[in-house]
């Protein structure tokens, strides 16, 4: 195996190893399946070429989420952007409790999502999730409140916890 | 503390396999080519372009017509909720149509044809950027309507001091629309900054930004700085400099 094949077969193995968190997180901000997709791709190759090498596979997987939410935001500052294919949210809006609940966490303001993205889904604490934003636990703590009270409103009671 | 309907919710819009694998082929691809000279390499045709760009054009469109509806007799420009602010008005500006469309016949250039700096962008339009001198202006897309006579651009502007996205939309000789600009859902700005001969810029803060909303050279420009002494800072800096006012 030659010298590119090998960084081919290591930017695979990264990809295997976090496709589905960066998609998620992508697509919580993007709202559409063609915009995730470049964001997808970009952040995967930011981490393809971060000099620094990753501690651990956590460090790994928390970089790219913070990479791509940053990435996104950037992206929607960008007006022209802001599309929203008809046949995504066809495809997404099939009746049920899981479409209304995607709906409300769609919904909400961008700065509220990387917050609870990583609390609700990836289980990270709030110190946890401070260290990885940047900003002060009590910032993080107030973000997750408003955007519980935010989807409490939209889905007319409290979320099942597990 | 993990949450069962949430988690639900997110792993509902994940792809395929089949479109996971596609998108891998992409990204190797993509990494293959040399770093300096790396693109994106995209699932935007050329007709998905023209319908988010005509997606667009009609809700500009509807939006304006909702908010010039009533008493509003000018209908281009900028409206603060129903009311509209006074702006230069917007005149067509110098633009190279024929040439560009030569060049670039579906009117748009973003993606991987981007303009890389304000150089390219005149030469390949006739079109002079305000600040164009005083400013870094890279990434810059542009897409221009024939049948509407319009425009709209992107550009990433920076200083020494930050960098930021600045959209803008112009017309082009021979338009045709009757009402074109930005509306804004806010009624009131948050800071009017007056500054060269008394012009006036419009700040206005949302989420985690502020949109900065001004005039230069016929363009109706929107800034976005992030929403912070520092970014509004930057906001006046880069409204000083597209309008010529001098470094402080």
């Amino acid at each position: 195996m030659d010298a590119s094949q090998r960084m081919g077969q290591e930017l695979a193995d990264l990809y295997h190893r976090h496709v589905d968190t960066v998609w998620r997180v992508c697509y919580s901000f993007m709202k559409n399946r063609v915009d995730t997709e470049d964001m997808v791709q970009e952040a995967f190759l930011r981490a393809y070429y971060v000099d620094k090498p990753f501690q651990s596979e956590e460090h790994e997987k928390a970089w790219l989420i913070v990479t791509a939410s940053n990435l996104c935001k950037d992206a929607l500052k960008r007006a022209w952007r802001r599309d929203e294919p008809l046949e995504d949210h066809l495809e997404l809006a099939a009746p049920g409790r899981d479409a209304q609940v995607l709906e409300a966490v769609l919904a909400l303001p961008e700065r509220y999502k990387t917050a609870v993205y990583l609390y609700y889904y990836e289980g990270y604490s709030l110190k946890e999730i401070a260290s990885m934003l940047g900003c002060p636990q009590a910032t993080v703590r107030t973000r997750l409140a408003r955007a519980r009270k935010q989807l409490k409103q939209m889905l007319g009671g409290e979320l099942d916890e597990e | 503390m993990k949450n069962r309907e949430i988690r639900a919710a997110y792993d509902r819009t994940l792809p395929s396999d089949e479109t996971k694998e596609e998108l891998l082929q992409r990204l190797l691809a993509a990494a293959s080519e040399p770093r300096e000279e790396r693109k994106m390499i995209t699932m935007k045709t050329i007709k998905k372009r023209y319908i988010v760009l005509a997606a667009a054009l009609i809700a500009l469109a509807l939006s304006c017509t909702a908010m010039a509806s009533g008493v509003l007799g000018e209908t281009f420009g900028l409206w603060l909720g129903d009311r509209k602010v006074a702006l230069d008005e917007l005149t067509p500006v110098a633009f190279d149509l024929e040439g560009f469309l030569a060049e670039y016949p579906t009117g748009v250039a973003d993606q991987d044809r981007v303009f890389r700096d304000a150089g390219s962008f005149t030469q390949a339009t006739g079109m002079t950027l305000p600040g164009a001198e005083e400013l870094q202006m890279t990434d810059i897309l542009l897409s221009v309507s024939n049948r509407w006579r319009t425009g709209h651009i992107s550009i990433t502007v920076g200083t020494e001091n930050g960098e930021a996205i600045m959209n803008g939309m112009f017309l082009l000789e021979g338009h045709t629309q009757e009402m074109y600009g930005y509306g804004v859902k806010a009624r009131r700005a948050d800071e009017v900054y007056e500054y060269a001969e008394g012009r006036r810029a419009y700040f206005i803060k949302e989420d985690e930004v502020i949109r900065v909303y001004f005039m230069e050279s016929g363009v109706m420009f929107q800034l976005t700085v992030e929403n912070s002494r520092s970014g509004k800072e930057l906001g006046k800096e880069i409204v000083d400099r597209m309008a010529g006012v001098p470094k402080a």
